[in-house]
């Protein structure tokens, strides 16, 4: 009772000395207090009160005396002109004036964003509190003579910079390549960009400029950077040759700078591009206005009939007698054209080819889509659940097969077929090759899923099934006696043994399977699960023993994780057995044939032996999930010691999958998707370490490489590969890469929102390798020549030279069909063109605002008459300030698809660019550090006389760009913000650093304003 | 029944109001010291500040009259435009120094309408008559004083057209 009592009164001892502690740490807490101080009010108001001729300091006098600085400004007035003028002198001076102030305040003076006096013990970025006094200062200033001095800088961009295009047609072949380059002045910048079928070597005016690869495909090109080679380039007409195996180049443009004192003027002139080999040339005829003459030269050499088609209308159809050089005039074009005003202001095909050459034009595509479903695709996490929903794996998966479907069926005589997988490629998810795009779409739309794990090599293996039904096949021969056999998994307990043995029951070699004692050996062969009717056959001898010859038949759980007796045969007491039933007897010593036939999940088989029907419907082994598969073969013993021979074991689908029947001119692909790692095996062992890890047991990224090359080495299949949301550098996407390239195709690397794009892309491809305008193999021996001097010259009303700077701009289609552009304010365009990587098909249509610019089937139906431009031009007058464009590619008018993402909107306008500065204090300069809008960046130093070490920023950095006191930086300034045409931040022409010019003039006797705000803070 | 809840029952009551009276002490105590004692020292200091601030900016005006001398002056200041004046400087010296002449200290506290002692000194040395002076300020140095609350507060000045410091102590 006592003890209790106590517990209360230490209780309340604690809680009053809990009250006291804290009334103790409070106490000196609430004491603190802070006092806001005017001593910042006070170094304004003296700053602003003592004259500098006043200050008792020789430094500063003997600056007054030289004239540097006015005996009459107060020292806050000086020092904001010093801190235009000689910062550094504004600091001096500044710290001349406070040297004998002692405050222990932190103190900071800043005129405008220049900090010109600290004096702290904290720094000013740490400061939780801060108290500013403002004082804007300005006034007039003089030089020492009393005169008015000033600056005032003007700013443009060189007049004499110019860009230009040399534009290649849309199929310029097959040989070796040429095309004129012309400019007068000095280049500085050259470039190409094109889509090139084979890798080449590039002479400038008969120099080695180098050897380039290949572009990745016909609607990808590759961009080659000439600069290192300017040298080889001199002013007026350059030679560029291509040369190489069979070349041709679908699209492209070389593109150079230079700069020149001749005013912009459009050209006049189209050069035909020369071709030794065959000539197949699609181009376009481009008039940017009222055409009103016309005049063609050929400069040939051919003994096939050439012909020179302008739109449907041949105006050259003959062979040459050797080299020739023909001119077409403006009369006969006239007379054949019948007038020029179906060609102005337009682009119209035409077309330089043989006559009576064949085409490939009897395409046979076979595409098997082989996706990834694996439970991953579901992402974002349960997408799926809506079909509608996009960014979503699996139905971004779903509709760039559809896409696929869609584009390869739209050629006769092409098919697809469908090879989803996740734990192993389930028949339900895939589709034999078929033209019936309701069939295919059925199965995507109704099948396919996203669970389980990821089996590329069993997507991969089951397209192969397409074309070759074998599945698995041993026969042991040719192997070492005595070693183990080779690909199989065994288990040799004591007393046991599985060994290679010459007596063969065929060939030269057979395994042999040995228990001696009480533990059973065994081997098993797994492979990729199969679903369809399969037959296993081996051959077999019971040799000696009383024991039990077993033989399983597997599939592979719903998991991919453990295998289940499926059908299990025995021999033993001179019966096969089914299990343990009964089905035919054998003798030892002697050899039998066994096959098994069934299909999985119907739970029934049949037996062969020695060719002859044993056991007709045998029921299988049907617990659980087995059944659904076959997936592995198991031979093993049991009861008691057995030593029995197996050899040729054979397993193989009835038949295959796709093709039954053989058609040797059809190409076969498959695009192999995945978002992930493989992580199932299919029983390829051994296979080559393709990864590299070391790992050579059942790894799953070499049994997935190994399954591609397989798939191109033994049955010609090029094997595309995808990426899917993957990171750069994995070991999925190295896996990818290796499929790809062993498989002979592409790899792509597609984000969350590109699959369906890149899908479009392959199939265009796969397309466009044996669409129209490639020659047929019969043509690749001909030897014709059309030279480079070949010309076409027109005669149009030029246009006025317009007053400004003329700059070139690039705008990217923003998807396959559509790309946009605009114009700006007091500009002027003067072409316009967008660029068409159509492969070898044609461009079909281009729409600008809705309207048809451009349309082939204006000429005729059959297209491999007509031309093909790359470049369209896009009519001045239809351009408004903002603009889209659409443009699609066919082979005809009924087969209609899109174009390249990698098409783009071309344009040239004039715009004046140029900016003065008011007059202003100093004329220095800065080392300008600019962005342009393609993310490059500029160092210019402005003008390139500055040697300070000023630093100014376009776009901003940290909000500061500029001194707004320095005539040059405030006129460039000026200038840079007028090229930022989308007022995005960044400069949108591309220019050199000495295309940056800035000039100044110093003023007198014209007075001029400086202004500041000073601010003196004090923080703590 | 027994009697042992009961016994044990008073018991409990009675340590309980130990309890309460010991941490009802401690609570009337928190408060007493808590708000009273810092509001008190808080008056103090804002007094001295203000004071403080009264005065400094009364020494960096003109003065009344702004030619004051010690005969007609109603309000002491130091400046005349801008910048301490000289004269002012050595008239204040003269009335203020408390060591030669106390009863002018007590005048000059009169005169600038303060109660509490101060001294006034720059971050340069003080010269009067072209000799620094030996007090180093002007007023009643805190030095050697027994004080109960001091504040100091420097301002800017122009003295012999040099940017220094006005360091006013003020104490009671």
């Amino acid at each position: 009772m006592l003890k209790r009592g106590i517990f209360f009164s230490i209780d309340a001892l604690l809680a009053f000395t809990i009250i006291l502690v804290i009334v103790l740490i409070a106490f000196p807490l609430t004491k603190t207090n802070k006092y806001e101080t005017p001593i910042s009010r006070d170094i304004l108001l003296t700053l602003s009160s003592i004259k500098v001729g006043e200050i008792p300091d020789s430094f500063v006098q003997s600056l007054v005396a030289s004239g540097a600085l006015d005996a009459n400004k107060t020292a806050l007035e000086q020092i904001g002109i010093l801190s235009i003028t000689n910062e550094t002198l504004a600091k001096s001076l500044t710290g001349i004036l406070l040297q004998s102030i002692n405050i222990k305040e932190n103190i900071g003076i800043w005129y405008g964003n220049k900090l010109i006096y600290s004096s702290n013990q904290t720094a000013y970025e740490n400061a939780s509190d801060i108290y500013t006094e403002r004082y804007i200062v300005s006034g007039f200033v003089v030089n020492s003579t009393g005169a008015f001095s000033g600056y005032s800088a003007r700013g443009f961009l060189s007049s004499t910079f110019r860009t230009k295009y040399f534009y290649f047609g849309g199929y310029i072949g097959d040989g070796n390549l040429t095309s004129t380059v012309d400019y007068y002045g000095n280049i500085t910048s050259a470039e190409l960009e094109i889509a090139i079928n084979k890798n080449f070597t590039l002479y400038i005016n008969n120099l080695s400029a180098g050897n380039y690869q290949e572009s990745q495909s016909e609607f990808t090109p590759r961009k080659y950077d000439l600069t290192s080679h300017l040298s080889k380039f001199s002013s007026g007409s350059n030679i560029i040759d291509f040369k190489g195996d069979n070349l041709y180049i679908a699209g492209g443009y070389i593109k150079i700078t230079y700069d020149s004192n001749a005013s912009y003027q459009q050209t006049t002139k189209q050069y035909l591009p020369g071709v030794t080999g065959i000539i197949n040339i699609y181009d376009g005829l481009r008039v940017p206005s009222d055409l009103t003459g016309l005049n063609i030269t050929l400069d040939l050499d051919s003994d096939y009939i050439t012909f020179l088609n302008i739109g449907n209308i041949t105006v050259f159809n003959r062979t040459t007698n050797g080299r020739e050089v023909i001119n077409l005039n403006n009369t006969y074009l006239l007379s054949k054209l019948g007038n020029y005003n179906w060609l102005s202001n337009k682009t119209t095909p035409i077309r330089l080819g043989l006559e009576n050459l064949s085409f490939n034009i009897t395409t046979k595509v076979d595409v098997i889509s082989v996706a990834d479903l694996s439970g991953s695709m579901d992402y974002p996490l349960d997408c799926q659940l809506n079909p509608s929903t996009t960014p979503c794996k699996i139905n971004d998966a779903k509709n760039a097969t559809k896409i696929l479907i869609d584009t390869i069926l739209g050629v006769n005589n092409s098919r697809v077929g469908l090879a989803g997988f996740e734990r192993w490629a389930r028949k339900s998810d895939s589709h034999n090759l078929s033209n019936s795009s309701n069939s295919l779409k059925k199965i995507v739309n109704e099948t396919w899923d996203a669970d389980g794990m990821t089996c590329i090599c069993c997507g991969i293996i089951k397209a192969i099934r397409c074309f070759d039904n074998q599945t698995f096949f041993d026969n042991f021969n040719g192997q070492a006696a005595g070693s183990n056999p080779i690909g199989w998994v065994r288990s040799e307990p004591s007393g046991s043994s599985i060994n290679i043995v010459s007596q063969s029951l065929e060939g030269d070699r057979a395994v042999k399977i040995e228990r001696r004692s009480s533990n059973n050996p065994s081997m098993s062969h797994a492979f990729a699960p199969e679903e369809n009717n399969i037959s296993i056959d081996f051959m077999i001898n019971h040799s000696t023993g009383n024991g039990r010859a077993r033989i399983e038949i597997e599939s592979i759980n719903q998991y991919g994780t453990s295998y289940n007796d499926y059908i299990v045969l025995k021999m033993y007491s001179g019966q096969i057995r089914n299990l343990d039933t009964s089905v035919t007897p054998y003798s030892l010593n002697s050899v039998y044939n066994i096959s098994v036939q069934t299909v999985p999940s119907t739970a029934r088989f049949n037996l062969f032996v020695n060719g002859a029907l044993v056991g007709n419907n045998l029921l299988t082994l049907t617990n659980g999930t087995n059944g659904t598969n076959v997936a592995r073969i198991r031979f093993l013993t049991e009861s008691s010691s057995i030593n029995y021979t197996i050899d040729k074991v054979n397993i193989y689908l009835h038949q295959k999958l796709c093709d039954r029947t053989e058609e040797p001119n059809r190409t076969r692909t498959m695009i192999v998707m995945s978002d992930g790692s493989a992580n199932m095996v299919c029983g390829m062992d051994p296979v080559q370490d393709w990864d590299g890890d070391s790992d050579t047991s059942d790894d799953p990224h070499d049994h997935a490489i190994q399954a591609a090359c397989n798939a191109k080495n033994n049955y010609n299949i090029t094997v595309h590969a995808v990426g899917f949301d993957i990171s750069q550098g994995s070991i999925a996407e190295t896996t990818l890469q290796q499929i790809a390239s062993c498989g002979g195709g592409n790899y792509y690397l597609s984000n969350l929102t590109q699959l369906v794009q890149i899908y479009q892309e392959i199939a265009n491809l796969i397309l466009a390798k044996y669409s129209e305008q490639t020659l047929n193999s019969i043509a690749s021996n001909l030897d014709t020549k059309i030279y480079p001097n070949s010309v076409i010259e027109l005669t149009y009303a030029p246009i006025q030279n317009p007053f400004g700077l003329i700059i070139s701009l690039e705008e990217p289609f923003l998807n396959t069909t559509y790309g946009s552009f605009q114009t700006y304010s007091n500009s002027t365009i003067l072409d316009a063109q967008v660029t068409s990587y159509s492969g070898a098909r044609w461009t079909e249509k281009v729409k600008l605002n809705g309207n048809n610019i451009y349309n082939i089937n204006n000429y005729g139906s059959s297209y491999t008459k007509l031309g093909d431009p790359y470049s369209v031009t896009l009519p001045k007058a239809s351009i408004l300030t903002q603009n889209n464009v659409v443009l699609t590619t066919g082979i005809s008018a009924s087969n209609v698809t899109v174009g390249s993402a990698s098409n783009k909107i071309i344009y040239t306008l004039s715009k004046n660019f140029s900016s003065f500065s008011p007059i202003l204090a100093v004329a220095q300069g800065c080392q300008w550090n600019l962005q342009f809008d393609d993310g490059s960046n500029l160092t210019a130093i402005i003008p390139p006389t500055y040697s300070g070490s000023s630093q100014c920023y376009f776009p901003p950095n940290g909000g500061f760009t500029h001194d707004p006191n320095d005539a040059f930086q405030v006129a460039a300034y000026s200038l840079l913000q007028q090229l930022d045409l989308d007022a995005d931040g960044k400069i949108n022409p591309k220019f050199t650093e000495q295309a940056l010019q800035i000039d100044t003039s110093q003023i007198s006797g014209i007075p001029f304003t400086w202004y500041s705000e000073v601010q003196i803070r004090t923080w703590s | 029944m027994s009697m042992k809840p009961l016994k044990k029952a008073q018991a409990w009551g009675f340590d309980m109001m130990i309890a309460s009276i010991i941490f009802m002490s401690g609570i009337i105590i928190f408060y007493i010291y808590s708000l009273n004692y810092p509001k008190e020292s808080h008056e103090n200091l804002d007094k001295l500040f203000s004071e403080g601030d009264f005065l400094t900016e009364s020494l960096l005006s003109e003065g009344l009259p702004a030619d004051w001398n010690a005969n007609n002056v109603i309000r002491i200041g130091l400046i005349t435009e801008n910048k301490i004046n000289d004269t002012k400087l050595e008239r204040f010296y003269t009335l203020a120094n408390s060591q030669s002449n106390p009863a002018g200290y007590a005048k000059s506290k009169s005169l600038l309408n303060t109660r509490y002692n101060f001294f006034m000194n720059f971050s340069e040395e003080i010269i009067i008559n072209g000799t620094a002076i030996l007090e180093k300020g002007i007023g009643k140095s805190p030095q050697g004083e027994q004080t109960k609350n001091i504040i100091k507060i420097t301002r800017a000045a122009i003295y012999q057209n040099k940017i220094v410091s006005l360091n006013l102590y003020i104490w009671d």
